[in-house]
């Protein structure tokens, strides 16, 4: 993995990566790198706006030309089930959390004090003990208010990592608050804002479910609205 | 920067959005009336973009025609996590129309079109059918938040086909450059609209 793949997330979800191995070697890099991954999924809705920013009535004989066409067309085969959940193969979860440290490294820490420096380091080594642990499994869902939330988690390490996107704002008397959640109870899991890097948490025995609601600023000790998303480890 | 964000018309585009996600889950399992609909909400940006890479109506109408009949035969390998239903059907246009564009012309005939052909204007209240008023001053407004450099980067790759090694060569910067310039007025772009 070349250091500087991340960003090649701009030019590929404008169309304008060099050729179709340049465009093959991100795509490999999007099924490892969970960062990249979610990030792309943004990118291409807004790069999809340009599109629709210039749209035109098309000549009026296309439709049947089409419809016409279909008829005789054949569909492919899907190559794998729609995936609500992917389990990361085991190499993957190693160049996903070298990723994920390096783009921690290059964006965030860049230029912060020394203090948040070394927090922001271990930070970043918590993310990746996560994501490299044999029985690391990735899950996304989408938020029911918009905005995706990926979780990867470790039994082994007792952890999991809270990667938001897409986030819509909220007042500022307002903050999104992560749970993680058991048969028996809920405990909190720390405040996102749009924008915000990945969370690190802890997971209790038995609990085996991430959720986040919105709370006052500041954070709740329970959920006091009803889940944006759930999503099942 | 955050409390800016508001989003294209919130819950009507977030509808749309479901919809057409599940209009293509129908497409997938053969149903034609599910591809009829998705057909009439995507074929005039399908189409558009068609005609702003290629600026040639009629190259534009045979694009327009291979990506449509192309969402029916892939439809089962459409991934949602690659910005939604509308995400892969313009990425699947965009790449057919500029893949054309790059087989038929040099970058200099490129150069030289874009110079002399303006594409047709669209006709008053057309694009209404794709994006409302409010949401097409929302993506101007948008697009002024750029910085210059990070709006023609964005536009000579989207709009015009050339890829990154061409920006940095025709705009004579630094490649790792012009794919930050790229990387970072996306996300910008991605924030103020609040897309995804
Ligand atoms: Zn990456």
């Amino acid at each position: 993995m070349a250091d500087d793949i991340h960003t090649l997330a701009g030019p590929y979800a404008l169309g304008a990566l060099t050729d179709d191995a340049e465009r093959e070697a991100f795509e490999d890099h999007l099924a490892q790198c969970a960062f990249c991954a979610e990030e792309i999924d943004g990118l291409l809705a807004t790069s999809a706006v340009l599109g629709r920013a210039v749209a035109l009535p098309p000549p009026p004989d296309l439709r049947a030309r089409v419809l016409g066409e279909i008829a005789d067309t054949p569909q492919e085969q899907a190559a794998h089930p729609v995936r609500r959940a992917r389990r990361l193969p085991r190499p993957a979860t190693l160049l996903a959390a070298a990723c994920l440290v390096v783009a921690l490294a290059a964006g965030a820490v860049a230029v912060r004090t020394q203090q948040r420096l070394s927090q922001e380091t271990a930070r970043a080594q918590a993310i990746a003990a996560v994501l490299s642990a044999p029985d690391a499994r990735t899950v996304t869902g989408r938020m029911s208010s918009g905005g995706t939330l990926t979780v990867t988690s470790s039994a082994a390490r007792k952890s999991a990592v809270i990667a938001p996107s897409g986030l819509p704002a909220l007042p500022s008397t307002k903050t999104y608050e992560l749970w993680t959640m058991s048969g028996s109870g809920v405990r909190p899991a720390g405040t996102v804002q749009p924008g915000s890097a990945p969370v690190v948490t802890s997971l209790p025995a038995g609990h085996d479910r991430i959720g986040v609601t919105v709370e006052p600023a500041g954070g709740s000790p329970r959920p006091t609205t009803t889940p944006l998303a759930v999503l099942t480890l | 920067m955050p409390n800016i964000r508001r989003g294209m018309s919130g819950q009507r585009e977030k509808r749309r959005k479901t919809r057409l996600d599940a209009l293509l889950g129908q497409v997938a399992a053969g149903d034609t009336a599910a591809f009829e609909e998705l057909y009439d909400e995507t074929i005039a940006s399908v189409y558009g973009l068609a005609v702003r890479v290629l600026r040639d109506p009629a190259q534009a109408e045979e694009i327009a025609q291979e990506v449509m009949v192309e969402v029916w035969r892939k439809a089962g390998r459409y991934d949602p996590a690659r910005g939604g239903a509308m995400g892969w059907i313009m990425t699947l246009a965009q790449r057919r129309a500029v893949d054309r564009v790059r087989a038929e012309q040099s970058a200099a005939e490129r150069d030289d079109l874009a110079a002399r052909r303006e594409p047709p204007a669209a006709p008053d209240g057309v694009a209404e059918l794709v994006l409302d008023r409010l949401d097409r001053r929302r993506v101007r407004d948008c697009l002024d938040h750029l910085t210059a450099p990070q709006l023609q980067s964005i536009t000579l790759a989207y709009y015009d086909g050339y890829t990154y090694r061409e920006v940095a060569e025709r705009t004579d910067t630094p490649l790792s450059t012009v794919k930050a310039r790229m990387r970072d007025g996306m996300i910008r772009l991605r924030d103020c609209l609040g897309v995804a």
